[in-house]
């Protein structure tokens, strides 16, 4: 491949981002974009269709004629009884935003791999146990949304789209999170709260990595990776069984906000007053005492801390 | 005021029957005898005489999987309990309360013969038999009110046997417990003497309990107008007006310094993702008593720092008169990457410009970033412009307070969660004390964060928030919470709050009141959502989910001496949202979200007929005098109103007697609502003829709609 070929491609691309961002911008523009709910009028319409809702429509399958409308690139079927993600749903190769949530979808066919302008896929509260490897296919792929599924490790395949920003988790089975987070070089938001995790190993995160929400498992120990994170704004490790903090703590320079509540902490380490951003510092039931608290209230003027 | 409203409880008071206190046969938690072998029984097994001698016994709950006091043998499909007692007839009333927590369904055993059958279908059952759905959540712990007979007792010692099955061995609870006590004579709501040809919004009277409808049925003193729907052009700025109309606010425009009560906005959110919000401009004409839609526009959410809405849900009007709207779901994305969470947030909005009016500190348009982001239902400001109130429809379920840093500006403020001292158990408060606990609001981080901090400071966790409202009497905050079907109430002090207390409702509480058939009695079922007060503090409450009706729930109120009438029944698959009143309180605004496709035309105040088939829509509802006249009805042919069917009741066979009606279209639900049976006539004569025996063979009543050009019409078939 020749370099000006190469060069050539880089700036392609970053027009398209440049489009695709001000398209993103304008996406749920009513007047623009009106939204469709029904596929006769939709059909009916002598205007191109770019939106379309059939939220709590009552739906078992999406209807065949979804195909027509390809210059689609938002579509919500949230709501409905989907046990499947239709063959129709994958011709509608424009498609930026999937909202497939409140269905009983148990899996996520190959042909996700065809979606590939996908930006954001939620299907939070579904069947799912997997996640087909196939969405590595999706490499414009910015959020997922998996919440509320029947998932039990991490998916894998995520650790091959590094153009992810934004992974939510929470409320799955989760007991193995992969090492590699930082593959995923742009991921800023993660959450994997209300999951079976008690051991996060040595996982390493990737440097962009903005908030962080762990709360509600059984961790027992903060990796020491983690406090490499200096973009970190927003840590959440409440309602786990942390029994200490390690004073690596104080590297994390950019932490505006940490909350400790719910864990078995006595104290904190004095240099977490070196957190000179933290604003709020939620360590509500731990069993620390109230002269504890006084003194890292002193320690730390700049901080609220809840107790 | 206040006085007023005493004496009209007073009255109230005397018509009402004396109430009785109940007494308890057996108890929650009482001693039952059980069988836990997992196999079938004989079928003596639920007789008198049986012999339970050898069976093991245990107090109530009994069961596995959630908190029992009795743990029973397990996995099982079903599961069998007997409890003998003793009565002396002459105390029980004409019938008596049975209540019983079940999980998953029950068949109930008065002296071998069976007098209560829930969640089970119908026919043989045996112990592989599974229940009909599955109970889980806050269903799990609710005891259901059952009524039996006075003659299914006998004088001296009864068995009662139950029992329960499972939704699937798998199933990982199952759980029974029970009480019988003498009933509580209904009491009876009649209409207040002060609205006998009153002039208040709130004098009618009550509806008679049905299921939805192929209509929108309100009292016969009331008429309603349809304003808008799905799918309407805009008069302004091109595109149509959205689905899933919600929260509809009029705001009053101001003649000479006075809020009007015949020009204002009217905002309609429309609950989609993605979402909007309709913003049209209408005036009342006091001569046709009609009011009329001269603008209507989508509101403007297109600035970069705004990334749109979606699910606009419930809001509110501020008392300085904009409208905030809610955004009922959370999601992460940064698309403009100004560092907040796209959506999830409160939007307040100039119904003027239909613009976002809120700025962030750079003067660019914002969302309410310091009021929090949840999944937001609605906003309720006090008059003084000093305190917002609203909860989490989801996520936390909390309940919220900010108070602002200046007086009618909503961008600054401190936030706060309730926090009941004593906790909710099975959705009932167990002390009347709470704290408001502050939650960190102030950097951005917390402000993408609210529920998680909210939830880590020690918020309470009720189900679903849908509404917060302040009683213009008391100013007491009320709210909902859909999940536990109960409206709570609470005084505010300031950093805490007292008098904690369910105000109104409960999945399996009764309610009577006096309709145009006499006294009916109706269950307040699940899913109250939206409230509003009236002036004089009748709480309208809207319900998503039971039977889908408006409540009109008077201010004196109790749950011990009810003053609760129904309003409205909305059509078949419609929900209703958002109501709102004129100052004056002639008019209530509020919209009818997702009908099904199959409801009925209808002819409302204008006289024309009105067609919102499948389509979200917005209307009007007044007393009759004050909307339309009679000279309106334009389209209806007043020869042929009283179109006849007959005979009724009937064993199959009507005649519709529809004299020179043409192009006629016959529908017949259910009481489920379902369509049984539809057809065409293109070509009438005057009289046609139905065979609807197949139909009757599976219902005892069915709702007859007849529509024709210019024409359409309800009827209730009986089965002979």
């Amino acid at each position: 491949m020749s370099a000006a070929f190469t060069y050539m491609k880089k700036a392609l691309l970053s027009i398209t981002v440049i489009f695709s961002i001000c398209r993103l911008n304008a996406q749920i523009d009513p007047i623009k974009y009106p939204t469709y709910t029904d596929i006769e009028t939709a059909l009916l319409s002598n205007k191109t269709v770019y939106s379309m809702s059939f939220r709590n429509k009552g739906l078992y399958n999406l209807p065949d004629d979804l195909m027509k409308m390809d210059s689609l690139f938002f579509l919500n079927v949230m709501g409905n009884h989907l046990e499947k993600m239709d063959k129709v749903l994958f011709s509608l190769s424009k498609l930026e935003i999937l909202n497939a949530n409140e269905n009983s979808i148990k899996f996520i066919p190959d042909e996700i791999g065809e979606l590939k302008e996908l930006k954001t896929f939620s299907i939070n509260l579904n069947n799912l146990t997997t996640i087909n490897s196939k969405i590595s296919k999706l490499q414009n792929l910015k959020a997922v949304h998996f919440e509320s599924n029947n998932l039990s490790v991490f998916p894998d395949a995520l650790l091959s789209i590094p153009s992810l920003e934004e992974i939510n988790l929470h409320s799955n089975q989760i007991s193995y999170v992969s090492e590699s987070l930082n593959k995923i070089k742009n991921l800023k938001y993660l959450n994997l709260s209300s999951n079976q995790i008690n051991d996060l190993g040595e996982m390493k995160l990737p440097k962009q990595i903005k908030y962080l929400e762990l709360q509600k498992n059984s961790i027992v120990k903060i990796p020491e990776a983690l406090f490499q994170s200096k973009n970190m704004e927003f840590l959440n490790v409440s309602d786990n069984c942390l029994t200490q903090i390690s004073s690596k703590i104080e590297r994390l320079k950019n932490v505006v906000s940490i909350n400790l509540a719910n864990n078995k902490l006595k104290g904190l380490p004095e240099n977490i007053q070196r957190l000179k951003k933290l604003k709020t510092l939620i360590l509500v039931g731990n069993p620390m005492t109230k002269e504890t608290v006084d003194k890292l209230k002193a320690l730390m003027p700049q901080t609220t801390i809840y107790f | 005021m206040k006085k007023k409203l005493l004496s009209v409880a007073a009255l109230l008071l005397i018509a009402n029957s004396v109430i009785h206190a109940q007494t308890t046969v057996f108890d929650k938690g009482s001693s039952w005898s059980y069988d836990d072998k997992g196999v079938q029984l004989v079928d003596q097994w639920k007789d008198p005489a049986f012999d339970i001698s050898g069976w093991a016994t245990g107090n109530g709950p009994l069961g596995y999987g959630d908190p029992v006091t009795t743990t029973i043998t397990k996995p099982l499909n079903a599961a069998y309990f007997t409890k003998d007692f003793t009565v002396n007839l002459s105390d029980l009333t004409a019938t008596m309360e049975l209540g019983v927590m079940r999980d998953d369904g029950i068949i109930v055993f008065l002296n071998g013969v069976e007098v209560v059958r829930d969640n089970m279908p119908a026919g043989v059952i045996d112990y592989n038999t599974l229940s009909s759905t599955t109970i889980d959540g806050a269903n799990e712990s609710i005891y259901n009110v059952f009524s039996i007979a006075k003659a299914n007792f006998v004088q001296g010692v009864n068995r009662i046997s139950i029992e329960l099955h499972n939704r699937g061995a798998g199933s990982s609870d199952l759980r029974v417990d029970a009480y019988l006590k003498t009933a509580i004579a209904p009491v009876v709501v009649v209409p207040a003497a002060a609205c006998t040809g009153g002039t208040h919004i709130s004098c009618f009277t009550s509806i008679v309990p049905t299921v939805q409808t192929a209509k929108l049925i309100i009292p016969t003193e009331h008429k309603y107008q349809l304003i808008l729907k799905e799918g309407d052009t805009y008069t302004d700025g091109g595109g149509f007006v959205g689905g899933q109309n919600d929260f509809t606010g009029y705001v009053a425009k101001k003649a000479g310094g006075v809020p009007s009560s015949i020009d204002g906005y009217l905002s309609v959110n429309h609950e989609t993702n993605p979402g909007g919000v309709t913003m049209a401009e209408i005036n009342y004409n006091a001569t046709t008593k009609l009011w009329g839609l001269t603008k209507s526009r989508a509101v403007d959410f297109s600035g970069t720092s705004l990334v749109q809405t979606i699910r606009n849900c419930s809001g509110g009007v501020t008392p300085w008169g904009t409208i905030v709207t809610a955004e009922e779901s959370v999601t992460g994305n940064d698309i403009n990457g100004d560092g907040y969470k796209d959506y999830g947030w409160l939007v307040e909005i100039d119904p003027a410009t239909a613009e976002v009016s809120s700025k962030n500190t750079n003067g660019t348009k914002g969302k309410l970033w310091q009021m929090g982001i949840m999944n937001h239902e609605n906003v309720v400001v006090n008059d003084a412009g000093t305190i917002a109130y609203y909860g989490e429809d989801g996520g936390t379920h909390m309940v919220y307070k900010y108070t602002m840093d200046t007086p009618n500006d909503l961008s600054s403020g401190n936030l706060y969660v309730l926090k009941l001292d004593q906790g909710i158990i099975n959705g009932d408060p167990v002390g009347t004390t709470a704290t408001w606990i502050q939650v960190p609001n102030k950097t951005q981080a917390d402000q993408n964060n609210t529920t998680s901090l909210a939830e880590s400071v020690g918020g309470t966790k009720f189900n679903g928030i849908e509404d917060v409202e302040i009683s213009p009497l008391d100013g007491k905050v009320y709210f909902t919470a859909k999940g536990l079907n109960k409206v709570y109430r609470l005084k505010d002090n300031g950093t805490t709050a007292s008098e904690v207390e369910v105000f109104v409702g409960g999945l399996s509480t009764v309610y009577s009141f006096t309709t145009a058939e006499g006294v009916k009695t109706e269950t307040w079922g699940d899913g109250n959502d939206n409230l509003t007060f009236d002036e004089l503090g009748n709480l309208w409450v809207l319900q998503d989910g039971g039977k889908n009706y408006i409540w009109v729930v008077g201010p004196d109120h109790t749950q011990a001496n009810p003053n609760v009438k129904l309003f409205a029944s909305m059509p078949a698959g419609s929900e209703p949202t958002g109501l709102t009143f004129t100052p004056d309180h002639k008019f209530g605004f509020f919209s009818i979200q997702h009908p099904d496709s199959s409801i009925s035309t209808d002819v409302d105040a204008t006289g024309n007929t009105i067609d919102y088939k499948g389509k979200s829509a917005t209307i009007v509802i007044a007393l009759k005098q004050n909307l339309g006249t009679d000279g309106s009805l334009g389209t209806i042919d007043h020869a042929i109103r009283d179109i006849m069917v007959t005979p009724n009741p009937t064993s199959g066979i009507v005649q519709i007697n529809s004299g020179n009606l043409k192009n006629l279209e016959v529908t017949a639900y259910n009481m489920l609502g379902q369509i049984v049976f539809k057809k065409n006539f293109s070509e009438t004569g005057s009289v046609t003829e139905l065979d609807l025996t197949t139909q009757f063979q599976y219902s005892n009543m069915l709702i007859l709609n007849i529509e024709a050009d210019g024409f359409q019409k309800t009827v209730k078939l009986l089965k002979k």
